[in-house]
């Protein structure tokens, strides 16, 4: 009987829940309707918002560069310095006294002095005057028409998400002699987040980086969709969702930003305890899967695509380009076991490498994991002599644990061959277990810190001569 | 430090005037900076080198251009009347050049405010300094550069400086060989063979270079930037001494399917026939490096 209640009462508050979503929806669409007959203020159409703690001048001054490259300077720009010293201020305020006057005339600064890192996107939505708002990161990358795609974007499909491209690019900081700061890229590309949105692969993992989003500023004002300030981390794809269930999402594929990801040095990655990504995460899980999507998204399938699975060949050794790569079919059932497949690999000729990626994102152990080449005749390729290496750390036989992004496992094998097929499978967990995720320090073997040292005392030597 | 003179040189084809303008306001601001922070920063000359079909410029754009940015550098344009590429049409431009230093940009770059700052440190505090890169965003150049001391094999001419002298002593870049790829490269590397001087790369002084990534996140040509690369990796090898190179890249052309491979095989054919080929340089190797497809380790590639 309480059980009964309770499912009562549970259905009695989901379709409150759909009744509300529902009332907000509707108010959308007369808005689209209104801004279509031209009833709506539409000066600027696009306000770009940039949040900074001040720490990244090197990089902030090249996103304001990448700003002053924009081919369409129709928007507004909102930098908001988020808890900085005045002298951080006076610098920031410099930078942009430096920029194009159109770009000065365009920037406003608006500083703010509370909060987590999450009060300053709603400070900045609730003063920005555009009909769309979109979020830089200071360490953003992004192209020049960056602006033009989403005005573009807004003109056409006004009231939904403008969903675009983005590419992650490892990135690094050096110093100079002088002790300054280099920021150096040290990987291609990726296109793993070239993808259409969909979703139902969203509910359960983050594919849309914030600097390819643009929202439209209605939500904001007129349907109450703000950002979680609760939230410290992974505050984007809250608001991602909530906003896209009742808005929905349009695709721009083309790619307009560059994702830095940073090798060193420090991020929001880096700020944040393993326990608040991971408690968010999961309450963010549980928010997605109780939400009601009003939105008609139109899932036929085609939309699906596998979460991160990627394989790359080579027949150049450890060679991996993003023009060589596979997305390959997989199933995964609810054990946990996943099975990939990728047939017709012949077409590539003879191959010396081969990377398998599990996933896209870190944090990931791959348990029992098993491959097998299958040769042109049927036969299997022995893998006695291949050399076999991965970025994670195989923890036992044939299980690894991965904690940055991109997971890989790669092959290269004794002598190029014609691979007709390969087939893979593995057990994935998408958490790592404290003690993995603090892994002890690996000391250096014993002779390679003697020859280090005997390096060390030599160049001692050497500079006192 | 001497007074630093500058002639700023840029070569454009069929560019918008929005787009012009929009590059030199940012180089307006760098040079206005610039003459606050750089010890001995002067005059500077901006040139445009113009080999569009028809003049992108006319008398009353020139004249626009020159009195809104009298202030900060003086202004000329060259009308060339032919597509010169960017080979001659910088050799054009940089013949009897007075300033002390050149630089060259593509039109649609922009540069950032300390740039200056950043370039010359390389010529005040380094005496073998040939040639100074400036770092290239969004998309960084994927060459390879030594961290310590910023040296590099070659500089990408989208954004450089380089001293008049150097210019002058390598009787500047090859248009006889290159029209619109790798003349940056040779220049380089005659630059390293000729002048024993180096090249650095400063990856604070950025420029802005508007590139289209592929949905791949890769770079996409167009035929005409798929011709002349083809062309000018031929022109690469047999110039600077690699004939096995030379002779594969033929026959891979050749038998390719792209008719813009083919067509880069027959020019160098034909040349050759002709016995107008350049005449092989660095035989032994002493600066050129031939690293499969690319003229120096990448970090990464595109």
């Amino acid at each position: 009987m309480a059980d009964q209640m309770k499912k009562i009462e549970q259905g009695m508050q989901d379709r409150e829940k759909y009744l509300e979503a529902k009332a907000k929806y509707d108010r959308l669409l007369k808005h689209i309707k209104e801004f279509k007959e031209g009833k709506v203020n539409d000066k600027p159409l696009l306000t770009c918002i940039m949040r900074t703690q001040g720490k990244r001048r090197e990089a902030l001054e090249e996103i304001l560069l990448c700003l002053s490259a924009q081919t369409c300077h129709d928007f507004e720009f909102i930098i908001i310095p988020h808890k900085v010293s005045e002298d951080s201020l006076k610098e920031i305020t410099e930078m942009i006294s430096e920029l194009p006057k159109w770009l000065q005339d365009n920037t406003r600064i608006c500083p703010l002095n509370e909060g987590n890192r999450t009060t300053p996107l709603n400070y900045g939505f609730s003063i920005a005057k555009g009909l769309y708002a979109a979020i830089i990161d200071d360490d953003d990358l992004i192209m020049e028409d960056y602006v033009e795609t989403f005005i573009n974007g807004i003109k056409e499909n006004y009231g939904t998400i403008l969903h675009a491209y983005t590419v992650p690019q490892d990135w690094t900081v050096i110093k100079d002699k002088n002790n300054e700061n280099i920021l150096r890229a040290i990987a291609e590309p990726l296109d793993i987040y070239c993808r259409k949105f969909s979703i139902e692969n969203e509910m359960t993992m983050n594919f849309c980086p914030l600097m390819g989003q643009c929202f439209p500023l209605y939500a904001f004002r007129e349907l109450d969709i703000k950002f979680d300030e609760s939230l410290d981390t992974t505050e984007d794809w809250d608001y991602l969702m909530r906003c896209a269930a009742i808005c929905g999402v349009t695709d721009i594929k083309r790619v307009v930003a560059v994702y830095r990801m940073w090798k060193t040095g420090e991020s929001s990655r880096t700020a944040h305890s393993k326990k608040v990504w991971d408690d968010n995460y999961k309450m963010l899980v549980k928010r997605f899967s109780e939400m009601q999507i009003i939105y008609p998204f139109k899932n036929t399938g085609e939309d699906r695509f596998p979460i991160g699975v990627e394989a790359f060949y080579s027949n150049k050794k450890g060679h991996f380009t993003q023009g060589k790569h596979i997305i390959p079919k997989f199933d995964h059932d609810d054990n946990g076991l996943t099975r990939v497949n990728i047939p017709n690999l012949e077409k590539y000729g003879p191959l010396i490498s081969f990377r398998f990626d599990p996933d896209s994102n870190g944090n990931r152990v791959v348990n029992n994991f098993a491959i097998k080449f299958i040769l042109e005749d049927g036969s299997e390729l022995s893998l006695e002599k291949a050399n076999k290496y991965t970025n994670g750390v195989e923890h036992v036989k044939d299980s690894y644990t991965f904690l940055d992004d991109d997971p890989q496992i790669c092959f290269n094998f004794e002598k190029a061959v014609v691979i007709s097929r390969v087939e893979i499978q593995y057990f994935i967990d998408e958490f790592i277990k404290d003690k993995q995720y603090k892994p002890k320090k690996v000391r250096r073997p014993f002779i390679k810190r003697v020859k280090n040292k005997i390096k060390k005392i030599l160049r001692w030597i050497k500079s006192r001569l | 430090m001497d007074k630093i003179t500058l002639q700023i040189q840029s070569i454009i084809y069929k560019n918008s005037k929005e787009a012009l303008f929009s590059a030199l306001d940012n180089l307006e601001i760098a040079i206005k900076v610039a003459r606050k922070e750089v010890e001995g920063f002067s005059d500077v000359l901006f040139v445009y080198g113009d080999s569009s079909p028809s003049q992108q410029l006319s008398d009353i754009d020139v004249k626009e251009i020159s009195e809104r940015y009298k202030d900060v550098f003086s202004f000329k344009y060259r009308y060339f009347n032919k597509n010169t590429g960017t080979a001659l049409g910088h050799n054009m431009l940089g013949e009897g050049c007075e300033q002390k230093y050149m630089m060259i940009m593509n039109p649609d770059v922009k540069v950032s405010p300390h740039f200056f700052r950043h370039i010359f440190k390389f010529f005040k505090e380094k005496k073998d300094a040939g040639l100074v890169e400036a770092r290239q965003t969004p998309i960084e150049h994927q060459k390879e550069y030594n961290v310590k001391t910023l040296e590099t094999d070659w500089a990408a001419t989208a954004c450089c400086v380089f001293p008049t002298e150097v210019f002058n002593k390598v009787k500047g870049f090859d248009n006889d060989s290159f029209f619109m790829y790798c003349d940056d490269l040779d220049f380089s590397w005659r630059i390293r063979l000729f002048c024993k001087l180096k090249i650095y790369y400063s990856p604070q002084a950025i420029a802005y270079h508007a590139k289209t990534l592929s949905v791949s996140g890769s770079w996409q040509p167009t035929d005409a930037e798929k011709y002349y690369s083809a062309e000018a990796a031929i022109f690469m090898a047999h110039k600077w001494s690699n004939p096995k190179r030379c002779k594969k890249l033929c026959f891979n052309f050749s038998n390719s399917s792209d008719p813009q491979l083919k067509k880069a095989a027959e020019t160098f054919l034909k040349r050759k026939e002709e016995g107008t080929l350049p005449t092989p340089i660095d035989k032994t190797h002493k600066v050129a490096r031939f690293y499969g497809d690319y003229y120096s380790k990448n970090r990464f590639v595109l």
